[in-house]
């Protein structure tokens, strides 16, 4: 009986192994097929996040922007465990030194090679800091409302402005302390003044109120005692 | 009951000299008083909207108007500061560039808005931008937007705070409104004397001229979006708008209505309002619905986007969509 039994229970361990390699060998190696890019990123983004903490400065970044898949096809990517991805394209190596810079315009493209979304509204004039100018143009800066300083486009004709992108990824964004808040945008204080305080006038108010209603009824006693 | 009057010699000659006096000696001042109308004035008299021939004369003579008025103020600058102040120079800048322009709508044009509620800061630098832009009275305290503070747990317009003093606040989310140009407005159903319309570029404008100040379009919105000029709206040379357009930012007269036009003077040239321009985190979209490839139509597609008070039935072209989250998210900052 004893031999039945150790024969049943190795059996059963190996069915049940058969069963948990066949599942396995199916889950791991079912191939997705997306129809672009654009998909497959919005379901790349669900399925890291199972597990890894995609939050902070790497959301807005897609998986595959620093990791590489094991499919060569573009149009075929492999779902399942994260160990078919690899570490192997690090970031790439972007030596320049930032004063032979000019124009930091020129740094966008290395910008938006990671931040490929942001960079796709930055060009389409959805990211902000979107101005226009005409030709002969002279920008004035004025003390404005409130003190705030307003710039002036005065303009021999201004039919026909053109769109432009008024600043640069790095004049906003500290490219060496990417969470840091960009502090460069946040614009001076201005002088608000805080609005009236009301309690104390609706306090002044209930006051005279009931002092009034004291004089009635002093007043109706009062002659309720003369008749 | 008759009476009659003794027509004597004297009260005669008193009678005729009083009719001479009136018909010929005080008759320009009466034409001035009683200010006749031509038979001209009758039939170039257009209703809205204006026809471009209109428009232009109307632009010529605002454009004429605005230069004799501040030619005086021109003048005295010169004579308190002297020619050589920059002070002086800037006016004489801003008076020589002085242009109103009458641009029509663009054909198949449909402009739209969208604001970003995720980046806003409640900075406040869109309003100050709207009031140097559009030529506001400085001495009126109007302002076109206005920023809303409400707790970003339970975003209420009704209960929000107007008057903040500091911002941005953790916690707290920043709902700038201003005019929505409704595909429905009820500002331009409300008015009696078709003072104001809906242009076919989606921008519903105001004719100051035609304004009577009964303010029905003010309730009529659903937005508090139009504000009334109580006084004459006064406008230093020195913080003027050079470049106006006739049914947009002319300085007002008293007792009229204005609103947000979208700054129609940028937009029709090709441009973008101010505020968009202003803005400095960049939450401000401005686009054509009709062209594919403007921003708006990106922000739609790929955010959606939301409108205020929606049960109103106005259809506003004016989008609230809550973008990419902030990097780093709230509550996480150092």
């Amino acid at each position: 009986m004893k031999a039945v039994r150790t024969k049943l229970r190795n059996s059963g361990v190996i069915i049940v192994l058969i069963i948990t390699i066949i599942m396995n060998v199916y889950y791991y190696g079912q191939v997705n097929v997306y129809a672009s890019d654009q998909e497959y990123q919005s379901s790349e983004w669900e399925s890291c996040s199972k597990c890894h903490y995609v939050r902070g400065p790497h959301q807005p970044l897609g998986c595959t922007t620093c990791h590489k898949l094991l499919g060569s096809n573009l149009t075929l990517y492999l779902e399942g465990h994260p160990s078919n991805l690899i570490n192997a394209s690090p970031l790439p190596i972007f030596r320049v030194n930032i004063s032979d810079i000019k124009d930091p315009f020129e740094l966008n493209g290395f910008c938006g090679s990671c931040h490929r979304e942001i960079y796709e509204d930055y060009l389409r004039y959805a990211h902000g800091n979107s101005t226009f100018t005409s030709e002969n143009e002279e920008i004035l800066v004025i003390n404005g409302y409130k003190g705030v300083k307003y710039i002036l486009h005065i303009a021999p004709e201004y039919y026909n402005l053109i769109k432009k992108n008024g600043r640069a990824c790095v004049e906003c964004h500290n490219p060496h302390d990417p969470i840091a808040k960009p502090l460069s945008i946040l614009p001076q204080q201005s002088y608000r003044p805080a609005p009236p305080d009301e309690t104390n006038i609706v306090l002044a108010g209930s006051l005279v109120s009931l002092v009034g209603v004291m004089m009635l009824v002093a007043n109706f006693f009062w002659r309720g005692r003369k008749t | 009951m008759s009476r009659k009057i003794k027509l004597d010699r004297r009260r005669f000659v008193a009678g005729m000299a009083v009719a001479a006096g009136f018909t010929f000696i005080r008759k320009d001042i009466l034409m001035k008083m009683l200010q006749p109308i031509t038979l001209e004035e009758i039939l170039g008299r257009e209703t809205p909207p204006y026809s471009e021939e209109y428009l232009r004369a109307r632009a010529e003579e605002a454009e004429r108007h605005i230069k004799e008025f501040y030619r005086k103020e021109l003048q005295e600058i010169a004579r308190t500061r002297g020619t050589d102040s920059p002070e002086y120079k800037l006016a004489k800048k801003i008076f020589e560039s002085i242009k109103v322009k009458y641009t029509p709508p663009r054909k198949g044009a449909r402009y739209a808005y969208a604001l970003d509620v995720n980046k806003c800061i409640g900075c406040r630098r869109c309003v100050y931008a709207c009031v140097m832009e559009n030529n506001i009275g400085k001495n009126l305290q109007i302002e076109w937007i206005q920023v809303l503070e409400s707790p970003r747990e339970n975003i209420e317009i009704a209960e929000a705070n107007r008057d903040y003093v500091e911002a941005p606040k953790k916690d707290m989310v920043y709902v700038p409104v201003a005019c929505m140009h409704c595909t429905y407005p009820p500002c331009v159903m409300a008015c009696p004397v078709k003072a104001t319309w809906k242009e076919e570029d989606n921008i519903v404008v105001v004719d100051y001229k035609r304004c009577i100040g009964c303010r029905y379009c003010a309730v009529a919105c659903p937005y508090g979006a139009r504000h009334f000029n109580w006084t004459i709206p006064k406008v230093p040379l020195t913080q003027l708008n050079p470049n106006m357009h006739v049914i947009g930012n002319i300085p007002r007269y008293p007792h009229v209505i204005e609103k947000c036009t979208w700054c129609v003077q940028r937009v029709r040239d090709g441009g973008v309002p101010a505020c968009v321009e202003h803005c400095p985190v960049g939450a401000r979209v401005f686009g054509d619905l009709n062209d594919p490839n403007s921003p708006i139509r990106l922000i739609i597609e790929k955010y959606g986007a939301f409108v205020l008070k929606p049960e109103a039935g106005t259809k506003p072209n004016f989008f609230y969509f809550f973008g990419p989250m902030r990097t780093p998210p709230r509550g996480e900052e150092k």
